[in-house]
């Protein structure tokens, strides 16, 4: 009897329409992967604007490198240039597929690598609005998909995703526009469920590495929709397809 | 092996002269600082500072390698005697074999620690002991050295040539003995020397797994953390013993063979640190030492020792985006009594509480407040306080108060946090960045 009323359980709660929109968020999910792979490394500088509720700027400005590893998470490093007191601080990441990443920052003034814990990846970036997890490599394994909706006179399909390993957000609402195969806005949501920050892409540009070409956006706008703090990052002389020596996403050749 | 020193570093200096220049970058700051220590009913000595220090840095890529430059001056208005000028890293890095060994010779600072106020793993560079207790700086140390990756970490092998001297707080410094300090010797194979080169060894294998990195260390070398202060010349009359001229200000640091780990290990939310250390003198010299508390002239030899410090570090995120990180710390020597320990380390047997707000807005807004307790020796409390902040993008201020509660109860057991009762201090620095 126990065993019958288990089954009807199961059978009740199946819903083909939830397992459908999952094999189609992940479908989506895979098309952006693969429409941003093989990118084979990245060089850019960063500008990175801080807005206060009261409408006060202040820039940041840092140097990227990023490896892609083939079968595995990308591999960043970040050089903080300006403020002045924080020039020469590094932060290596190395993400991984379905596991937590790893995070390294070498401090110059006390010469030291520290290791940042996988689960602190909701800390705000240079005290940004971003935070270590937003800019992270955003590996497909990580997260369970769900397709909500395709709006085909404005080309962009909506998904949520929602993580499956440690994450400072519940879910993740994606609008991904199907000419850049990139999203154009993140809603994200805080662990109680209520909208924390919007995330807005701009400034697409194509690249051609090997013959593939793939956009990224230049310009993400965040809002804190909580606090009204806002951030925007700009790239700057963006070079895509660039060989990196692996020796450089290193922990010996932070110091 | 001094030519082949020479001769190395002279070869490493060469190759960027001839190779084609990549970057050249400059930074650095000019920090004002003021700092007001406690009324002691007008005895003689400096009761206050008003410095200024300059940093610079330069560092220059080559199509051979890199060439570091970081050095600092520091002139004091109110106390000359803190007036100095050194080097803290100079040196040439070249790498061979497709990035694999790099090699580097040159005057460099080292951090083998993990911890945030307690550091056994660290003991390499020569000290300024006028600087702060927990955070000790630290004076480049000529160095010759070849890295190559192994297995999921790399193998350093070390070689320094020669012995820097520390720097000691004049005698009118509230973070001094009370006595002015001579220049140092060592003491290699029983035997005293002044010799400043001397071939100093180590291996440092670092490896990173399972979300941890581990460092293990072999060193031999002259010990520059606990040296005996006093006199190797004495002779022993039917009073006692007598120091040669009665001088016995002159510090004796060891030759010692040291084994040691450290590691950084994520565990849940935690970020667990541990540091251990096994050291051996490798002599017995005697030394003639000054009792302060009993004015008698005793015997003393280096004790081999281990310590070990271990550390919790959680980060906690506020609704309003700040951010608290908690750290908790503790050092402990097994080896010996309770007042062996303390002749050894200030932090024998320590406990450490820290929490660091960093409001995380535009202007790096942080306080950080700890204390540190001895759990053994009774009344010895150091407790601090510091809020940082940049005013605009180059300048940046800091102020705070560092408070050192720990009374003399016994006047023949006079050690510890003790030694330091009369430097509570407050302090202002502001930091030009360029």
């Amino acid at each position: 009897m126990t065993n019958i009323i288990f089954l009807l359980i199961v059978i009740l709660s199946f819903n083909p329409g939830d397992v459908l929109a999952d094999q189609k968020g992940i479908e989506i999910a895979t098309i952006v992967r693969d429409a941003n792979n093989n990118f084979i490394g990245e060089k850019s500088k960063v500008e990175m604007i801080l807005i206060d509720s009261h409408g006060e700027k202040t820039i940041r400005e840092m140097e990227s490198k990023v490896l892609e590893i083939p079968g595995d998470g990308d591999r960043s490093l970040s050089i903080f240039l300006t403020p002045f007191d924080v020039k020469g601080t590094k932060m290596l990441t190395w993400s991984h597929k379905s596991t937590d990443d790893e995070q390294w920052l070498y401090l110059p003034s006390f010469r030291r690598v520290k290791r940042i814990n996988s689960r602190n990846k909701s800390s705000s970036f240079m005290g940004s609005e971003f935070s270590y997890e937003d800019l992270g490599s955003q590996e497909i394994e990580k997260y369970n998909y769900k397709f909500i909706s395709d709006n085909s006179e404005t080309n962009v399909w909506a998904i949520e995703r929602t993580p499956k390993v440690s994450s400072g957000y519940s879910k993740q609402k994606l609008f991904i526009s199907k000419k850049y195969n990139n999203s154009i806005k993140i809603e994200y949501f805080d662990r109680k469920g209520e909208l924390l920050k919007v995330a807005t892409f701009d400034k697409f540009k194509q690249y051609t590495v090997n013959k593939k070409t793939m956009w990224r956006s230049n310009i993400i706008h965040m809002k804190n929709i909580q606090t009204n703090k806002q951030s925007i990052i700009t790239w700057k002389d963006r070079k895509i397809g660039i060989k990196h020596k692996k020796s450089i996403f290193n922990k010996r050749a932070l110091k | 092996m001094k030519i082949i020193i020479a001769s190395v570093c002279l070869l490493l200096i060469l190759l960027p002269v001839k190779g084609k220049t990549k970057s050249l970058e400059s930074s650095g700051k000019i920090e004002f600082q003021l700092r007001k220590f406690k009324d002691n009913n007008d005895e003689p000595g400096a009761h206050a500072g008003l410095g200024v220090l300059a940093k610079l840095k330069i560092e220059s890529s080559y199509s051979f390698g890199h060439l570091k430059f970081e050095g600092l001056s520091f002139v004091d208005a109110k106390d000359p005697d803190r007036n100095k000028m050194f080097i803290e890293d100079f040196f040439i890095n070249s790498s061979f074999f497709n990035d694999e060994l790099v090699i580097r010779a040159g005057y460099q600072i080292f951090n083998w620690s993990d911890l945030e106020v307690f550091h056994p793993a660290d003991v390499i560079n020569s000290i300024d002991y006028d600087s702060d207790l927990e955070s000790l700086d630290k004076k480049g140390e000529l160095t010759l050295s070849m890295e190559y990756p192994i297995l999921s970490g790399e193998v350093t092998l070390f070689l320094w040539p020669k012995i820097e001297k520390s720097i000691y707080p004049s005698e009118n410094s509230r973070l001094g003995l009370g006595t002015e300090i001579a220049d140092p010797n060592w003491v290699i194979d029983n035997q005293v020397v002044s010799k400043q080169w001397n071939n100093q060894f180590g291996i440092l294998v670092n490896q990173s797994i399972f979300k941890g990195d581990y460092k293990f260390h072999y060193i031999k070398h002259i010990d520059r953390k606990t040296p005996i202060i006093g006199n190797h010349s004495f002779a022993m009359t039917p009073v006692g013993t007598i120091p040669e001229n009665n001088i016995v200000n002159i510090p004796y640091y060891y030759e010692v063979v040291q084994f040691g780990f450290s590691l950084q290990q994520e565990l849940g939310d935690f970020l667990l640190k541990i540091e251990a250390i096994d050291k051996n003198y490798q002599s017995t010299k005697q030394i003639a030492i000054l009792n302060t508390a009993t004015s008698a002239i005793e015997l003393k030899q280096p004790l081999d020792y281990q310590e070990v410090a271990t550390g919790l570090e959680y980060n906690y995120y506020h609704e309003n985006s700040s951010e608290s990180t908690f750290l908790l710390e503790y050092s402990f020597i097994p080896s010996h009594g309770k007042q062996l320990r303390s002749d050894i380390s200030v932090f024998q047997n320590d406990f450490f509480f820290g929490h660091r707000y960093n409001f995380n807005n535009s202007s790096s807004r942080e306080l950080f407040y700890g204390f540190i307790i001895d759990l053994e020796r009774s009344n010895e409390l150091f407790y601090t306080l510091s809020y940082s902040e940049r005013l605009w993008d180059n300048l940046k201020i800091k102020f705070g108060f560092r408070i050192y509660d720990a009374p003399r109860k016994n006047e023949s057991e006079v050690g510890g946090m003790q030694l330091l009762e009369e430097a509570d201090q407050v302090y202002i620095n502001i930091s030009n960045f360029f």
